[in-house]
């Protein structure tokens, strides 16, 4: 049976959708791979990933299918990384702050037993536009972590 | 007088002088080719619809194009005439029909969000989110100080 807890040297999945037009990736005027903000996004605010000691270290596994016949990509996050985002700050009424932790907890799915979320600690609350900036922060940080680990498996 | 060309090297101590016709010579052939290149970028915008994306994100905000189109070219016009080299946006929309845009240089992103009634800018130079990154709104004051930032990644 899965640990329940993720340890810090985890590496995690993360599908990222192949068609350039879907915009969650791109290459800029020096030729670098950049994955943008737009690949973590999630209804929940809570993107998933896939714990890659689950899906025996093979990203193929993680990858989602296919659109207009491009295969995903996936890239690889390391638990450790993810936690160090640090906190995602919200401001509230009366002009106080609420601080969310931010983590990786395991999460399995009928259909994806390696499935886990990234969350944050509270959960966002509040008036949905503060959510959203709040949530796009997380994003770009996950974006750049993704972005400064490059392919694991590129989209084709 | 002699107008310096700053190139995209991490090395604050390279660039290069150039006399002030060439400088302007350059400016004056490639200044028109970018702008080109976003209107370009910014037609293609507009031609989105509702669900562009499949995953339910808005049609994008006719004012909020029209407002990015402006800050970019603008921020494109007074990188270009202190002689900085250029470096090509990403450009999109987000769910909310706002436009994001993006720019990333070795270690640094500039990102800038345009709303409806809200231009905001979020510097970027790690993942931390308390230490490695700044939040403002954006003014006109900020582009070329901005520029210079992001090329020094």
């Amino acid at each position: 049976m899965a640990d329940t807890v993720i340890a810090n040297e985890e590496e995690l999945y993360r599908s990222i959708r192949g068609r350039k037009e879907d915009g969650e990736y791109h290459y800029n005027d020096d030729g670098m791979l950049v994955i943008n903000p737009d690949a973590f996004r999630d209804r929940n605010k809570e993107p998933s990933v896939d714990r890659a000691a689950l899906r025996d270290h093979n990203p193929v596994l993680s990858r989602k299918p296919p659109t207009d016949g491009i295969e995903q990509g996936v890239v690889t996050l390391l638990t450790l990384n993810v936690r160090d985002i640090g906190d995602v700050v919200t401001p509230v009424d009366g002009g106080k702050n609420v601080t969310h932790s931010v983590d990786v907890i395991y999460d399995p799915l009928p259909d994806n037993i390696a499935h886990a979320k990234v969350t944050v600690e509270p959960e966002f609350f509040g008036a949905e536009n503060k959510k959203k900036k709040a949530f796009k922060l997380l994003r770009i940080s996950l974006a750049y972590l993704a972005t400064d680990a490059g392919w694991t498996l590129e989209p084709r | 007088m002699i107008l310096p060309l700053f190139d995209s090297s991490e090395d604050n101590s390279s660039w290069k002088s150039f006399p002030k016709e060439y400088a302007k010579t350059l400016l004056e052939e490639r200044l028109p080719e970018y702008q080109r290149s976003i209107t370009s970028r910014f037609f293609e915008i507009r031609q989105r619809q509702a669900n562009w994306d499949s995953r339910d994100s808005k049609k994008p905000n006719p004012t909020s194009v029209a407002r990015a189109e402006g800050v970019v070219q603008d921020i494109l016009y007074s990188a270009t005439n202190e002689g900085y080299k250029w470096l090509t946006p990403f450009i999109s929309s987000d769910e909310d029909g706002h436009i994001t845009m993006q720019w990333r240089k070795g270690k640094h992103e500039l990102h800038i969000e345009v709303a409806e009634d809200e231009v905001e800018y979020i510097k970027v130079w790690g993942a931390n989110i308390s230490n490695e990154m700044h939040v403002d709104s954006l003014t006109p004051h900020d582009y070329k100080t901005l520029w210079r930032w992001l090329l020094h990644g």
